[in-house]
């Protein structure tokens, strides 16, 4: 390696990537959100959550298109529109094998709108919740069941499931309609239309106050708890499904790690294998939105690595962790 | 251009022509008079969708019934709407008779600017055709169609003209124009010697989006320019009417009426979609000779039909809305709370049941 | 009118301080003979000169606050406006007297704390705001009880005997935050977040400074010998902070100096070893002078007076007390190797990494007699390390000098097998 390079990688793990994270956040948050407005737009089978009810979005949510595309007669699936749907799947798939989970550390409008919450209630001087290990592994799982069911529920619109009649049309992006980002994110170009609850049949008023009924838990949840709704996200769970194909990863070498926990705390999700799980070199597990501050914290030299195809690009040294707590300190 | 071409062949007028005319003036005069005070305005109304699915969401009737539609119209159901979800290869619309004598012509803008004239059948069922073919590019947005007939009728120059929209897009082939202000805007062509511009139809994912209540700007035009002082009259399929005349711009404002009211919660229907029909009329103290006929005034009118839905505030509440989102602020904000409070106090130990 | 007692304490004490200062001069002088010792050491020889010149005194007029174990968060401490002071003692002369309170078969380490406790209560009594004593292993948890009768103000840290489960973690969270609050009220003074932050990042330097120090011994180029650094660490127990860091800083810039120049402190093909096991504190410093003494050159150590005092570090996520007081508490507990704690293979992982990282070629475990946590954990380790192929020395010893001739003995053919293990592969 030449001495150019190393001193390069060693100003990049000295970097403070939770404070070029938070620009980064932002500035995707623009793109995402306001997108529109410059004639963006990334397209609408982002593994993140830009939302479609956003009107001058720079991209969108994938799983829109995906229950848009599920509510599809068996017999269609063979035809045009299974290539549709094909082509939807390896959309999403070249955006996510890139950047893998990064997309929810990083892009996420959802996601940044909790940690803004997160620096609020920080201002606030109130304390942050946390799960305790089994109720994180038992919440953990209603995200594969939300998975499943905007899957199922829209494939119950098209087609007949054990003889049963087809679901309306009401039924239509059943997630959506209990997401807060749809709630949420339309707000910030100034459109409050999704706030309101449709009575306009029985269907639509469940789902749209099941919606705001959960925007409040969101907004409530996340402010107490740092990112309260990823625990939940289905998306999150269908990263989960392509994660060990993806390019960029987060490894560690057990055997330089002390187990001293610094990272387990940074985790704003709460992984605990991160500081325990010594075996696996490929950490990232279903829940990490890998933001990278577990890295960050990290005083062991090399135990954790962010890679690209193979080649580090962010490690953990003792150096750069010395530097960042100072740093922590001075910014008080 | 093509419309110009128009204009010209209509000056190579042939005698047997000229001669059906005359008699058909003669033997019209008594009634003409009435006739052209009151105009039958000209109508485009689509033929039933062939291809399409069934889509309760968009309005599509279900093939089955689509193919029969053409007897069934008869016994008075209404043909099928047309969906911007569900694009069809070839669109066919059947306009309500014609004069026989007048000159009748047709021109398609499509959504890049380009213009068409699309099959022309006169006679039992007079309509007219075109292709929009599947795919994007060209055929993604509106395509306006226009049907325009002109004939001397007892010394007046009747220009009758039927507008039609038709939204070419699917969903399926992405967004792409969404920006583009030609295909987000309405287009006026400048050929026409009335025509009615809407704005705000459709949003800049090419689907209606006209709600009861709304306020419509009507602009009319006549040869792309303003025309002032023309009537301007919106009705609704429930035969509500309003009129209004064009001011200074050429444009006149009026609010759809809501006309729909469910007697039961359960009848409403979000999806429901009420149709309009703009007509706007004009009349100029014009002399000149059409066909080889003198006329002493112009009498212009056209149509527009569009269709509207519910308009979200007629089922929808934010009231409610806000009071669910704060009952699950509170419940979770004051969980958090109470629990957090709870687990400040001193472990109290076990009790055993007895 | 003194009574009997009273004047065979005062007898004690002064045999005991000239015991003291007899012990402490012998070990500096042993420490000071090895050739090429780093100028920048001389602070450190002069600290503990002076320490026990006459009397032993407390370094510091302020407040203290003494722990008897490194389990105990200093940060807090300082944040809370006190010194801290580890008072475990490696003194012989202390452990003699401990002998009196405890059995004679118990940890050399609990019963000198406990002599020096006893002897020097009359000096102390008054500065010493209170004693904190972590529940960790059962002979510090007695002397803890034999403390208090003797009318220390002990206040008794409750540690779980496990780290794994989620549990064990609150639980000692809690015990944390409450001798945070507990620690306001001896004081008297409020622990705010940003005296908090400025003590863990002043301590912060201090490990940062410490890894500095390990990662020079890793080097091949062997720079700095063992009892230097035991000394080194010994002095953290007592010395003021900021003039800690000055001398350490000085000798890394010494020793990098060195390392440029390509000097060595030893011979370059001195047996690099670790030391693990009970503590080695200033002045039984016995074992790592012998090791060295004896050709081999202690690269690395797994000690709670040395690297396990130093090397952790806290790592809080957000600057508010709630999130800052269970980080410290983390730092505390998780990492930790201690043998008091069940099941303890962080330790085995630990040891092995750090052969591999310092390129060490064998192992001495030292284990006081009466030190049973070590005494029973040679066994798992010793396996662990014959796996992985590196021979190690198990010492039993204490803090009298009746068994250096056999221990050199030991240790010389230790070193010697270790010597011809290379000469053989």
């Amino acid at each position: 390696m030449s001495k150019a390079l190393k001193s390069f990688r060693r100003a990049i793990n000295n970097a403070n990537l939770s404070r070029f994270r938070f620009y980064f956040q932002a500035a995707s948050f623009v793109l995402l959100v306001y997108g529109g407005y410059l004639a963006i737009n990334i397209g609408d089978q982002l593994p993140t959550f830009g939302c479609i009810f956003t009107e001058h979005r720079g991209g969108s949510c994938y799983l829109f298109g995906l229950q848009h595309q599920m509510a599809t007669p068996w017999k269609s699936y063979l035809s045009g529109r299974g290539i549709g749907i094909l082509v939807g799947l390896l959309t999403f798939f070249a955006f996510f094998i890139v950047f893998n989970k990064a997309w929810c550390g990083f892009a996420c409008p959802l996601g940044t709108i909790q940690d803004w919450l997160t620096a609020l209630r920080n201002r606030f001087k109130v304390r942050y919740g946390n799960y305790s290990e089994p109720v994180f592994q038992r919440l953990g799982k209603i995200k594969y069941i939300l998975l499943a069911l905007l899957i199922l529920i829209p494939m119950g619109m098209g087609n007949s499931f054990f003889g049963l009649p087809k679901l309306n049309h009401d039924f239509g992006v059943p997630f959506c309609m209990i997401c807060p980002g749809r709630t949420v994110l339309p707000l910030f170009s100034g459109d409050f239309s999704q706030l309101a609850i449709d009575l306009s049949s029985k269907t639509k008023m469940i789902f749209t106050a099941l919606g705001l009924l959960i925007t409040g838990i969101f907004l409530a949840g996340s402010f107490i708890k740092k990112r309260f709704f990823c625990l939940f996200c289905p998306m999150s769970a269908f990263h989960y499904i392509f994660a060990k194909a993806a390019l960029l990863r987060l490894s560690k070498d057990g055997a330089k790690c002390t187990r001293c926990g610094n990272c387990y705390r940074a985790c704003d999700v709460g992984i605990r294998a991160i500081a325990d799980d010594l075996e696996h070199k490929n950490i990232v597990k279903d829940d990490c939105m890998m933001c990278f501050k577990c890295v960050e914290m990290c005083p062991e030299e090399g135990c954790l690595k962010v890679k690209f195809l193979g080649l580090p690009i962010y490690e953990s040294t003792e150096e750069g962790f010395f530097k960042r707590m100072q740093g922590h300190n001075n910014a008080k | 251009m093509a419309s110009r071409q128009s204009w010209i062949t209509m000056k190579r007028c042939h005698l047997p022509c000229c001669l059906t005319v005359i008699v058909a003036l003669f033997l019209t005069m008594s009634v003409g008079q009435a006739q052209a005070r009151r105009l039958t305005p000209l109508r485009l109304s689509p033929a039933p969708a062939l291809n399409a699915e069934k889509c309760e969401q968009h309005g599509a009737q279900p093939v089955r019934a689509a193919a029969r539609g053409g007897q069934r119209r008869q016994q008075g159901q209404r043909p099928a709407q047309e969906s911007e979800h569900r694009p069809q290869p070839v669109r066919t619309y059947y306009f309500n008779g014609h004069q026989r004598l007048a000159q009748i012509e047709a021109f398609v803008r499509r959504p890049d600017g380009s213009i068409i004239q699309p099959t022309l059948q006169l006679g039992v069922k007079p309509n007219l055709s075109f292709p929009t073919p599947f795919g994007e590019g060209p055929g993604h947005g509106a395509n306006n169609v226009y049907l325009l007939e002109q004939g001397v009728e007892d010394h007046v120059l009747v220009v009758r003209s039927a507008q039609w929209l038709t939204m070419h897009h699917s969903c399926g082939w992405g967004h792409d124009h969404k920006f583009d202000m030609e295909r987000t805007q309405p287009q006026a062509l400048n050929t026409l010697p009335l025509e009615i511009i809407i704005a705000d139809l459709w949003d800049s994912n090419f689907h209606a989006k006209v709600t009861s209540g709304q306020m419509l700007t009507i602009t009319a035009l006549s040869y792309g320019k303003p025309l002032i002082g023309a009537k301007v009259q919106l009705q609704t399929a429930e035969k509500w009417v309003k009129e209004v005349v064009t001011d200074k711009n050429g444009s006149a404002s009026l609010q759809l009426i809501r006309d729909y009211y469910p007697t039961k919660w359960s009848d409403f229907k979000r999806t429901k979609r009420g149709k309009f029909l703009v007509t706007a009329f004009y009349e100029a103290e014009e002399q000149g000779v059409f066909k080889d006929m003198e006329y002493e005034r112009v009498r212009y009118i056209t149509t527009l039909p569009w269709h509207y839905s519910p308009a979200r505030a007629d089922y929808s509440s934010y009231g409610l809305g806000l009071m669910i989102g704060l009952l699950g602020f509170t419940f979770t904000g004051g969980g958090i709370y109470f629990y957090r409070e709870r687990r400040k106090k001193p472990y109290r130990g076990i009790s055993l049941d007895e | 009118m003194q009574s009997d007692t009273d004047k065979r304490f005062a007898r004690m004490q002064k045999t005991t301080g000239l015991h003291l200062a007899m012990e402490t001069e012998e070990t500096l002088q042993r420490l000071t003979e090895f050739p090429d010792n780093p100028v920048s050491m001389k602070y450190f020889y002069d600290l503990f000169h002076n320490l026990y010149k006459d009397g032993h005194s407390l370094p510091t007029a302020k407040k203290v606050i003494g722990t008897i174990c490194l389990q105990v968060p200093d940060e807090l401490i300082y944040a809370a406006g006190a010194t801290p002071m580890r008072m475990c003692s490696g003194a012989y002369a202390y452990d003699q007297v401990g002998a009196e309170f405890l059995p004679a078969k118990s940890c050399p380490v609990v019963k000198a704390t406990t002599g020096m406790l006893h002897l020097n209560q009359s000096l102390w009594g008054e500065s010493m705001a209170s004693v904190v004593v972590p529940t960790t292993c059962d002979q510090k948890k007695k002397s803890a009880e034999i403390l208090k009768e003797m009318g220390y103000p002990v206040y008794i840290l409750e540690m779980p005997s496990s780290k794994d489960s989620d549990d064990a973690r609150f639980y000692w969270q809690e015990s944390v935050k409450k001798f945070a609050l507990d620690l306001q009220q001896i004081t008297g003074t409020k622990i705010t977040s940003s005296k908090l932050q400025d003590v863990i990042a002043e301590m912060a330097e201090c490990s940062r400074l410490f890894r500095k120090l390990n990662e020079l011994r890793r080097a091949k180029t062997p720079l700095i010998f063992g009892k230097d650094i035991f000394l080194v660490t010994s002095a953290y127990f007592v010395d003021d902070m900021a003039s800690w860091r000055r001398a350490v800083r000085r000798l890394i810039a010494e020793l990098e100096e060195r390392n440029k120049n390509d000097l060595t402190i030893t011979n370059r093909q001195a047996p690099r070893l670790l030391l693990t096991g009970s503590p080695p504190i200033f002045p039984n410093l016995k074992v790592p002078i012998l090791v060295e003494q004896a050709g081999g050159i202690i690269v690395a150590d797994e000690v709670c007076s040395s690297n396990r005092l130093l090397y952790d570090t806290v790592a809080y996520d957000e600057t508010n007390l709630n999130d800052m007081v269970p980080a410290l508490a983390d730092r505390y507990l998780k990492p930790c190797t201690c043998p008091c704690l069940t099941p303890n293979t962080d330790r085995n992982r630990k040891l092995e990494e750090m052969v591999k990282s310092h390129r060490v070629e064998g192992v001495v475990y030292q284990a006081f007699s009466g030190c049973l946590p070590y005494e029973m954990e040679q066994k798992q380790i010793s396996n662990t390390l014959t796996e992985a192929g590196i021979p190690m020395l198990y010492l039993e010893t204490d803090y009298s000098s009746e068994d250096l001739g056999q221990l050199s003995t030991r240790i010389e053919a230790f070193i010697e097998s270790i010597k011809a293990r290379r000469r053989k592969n």
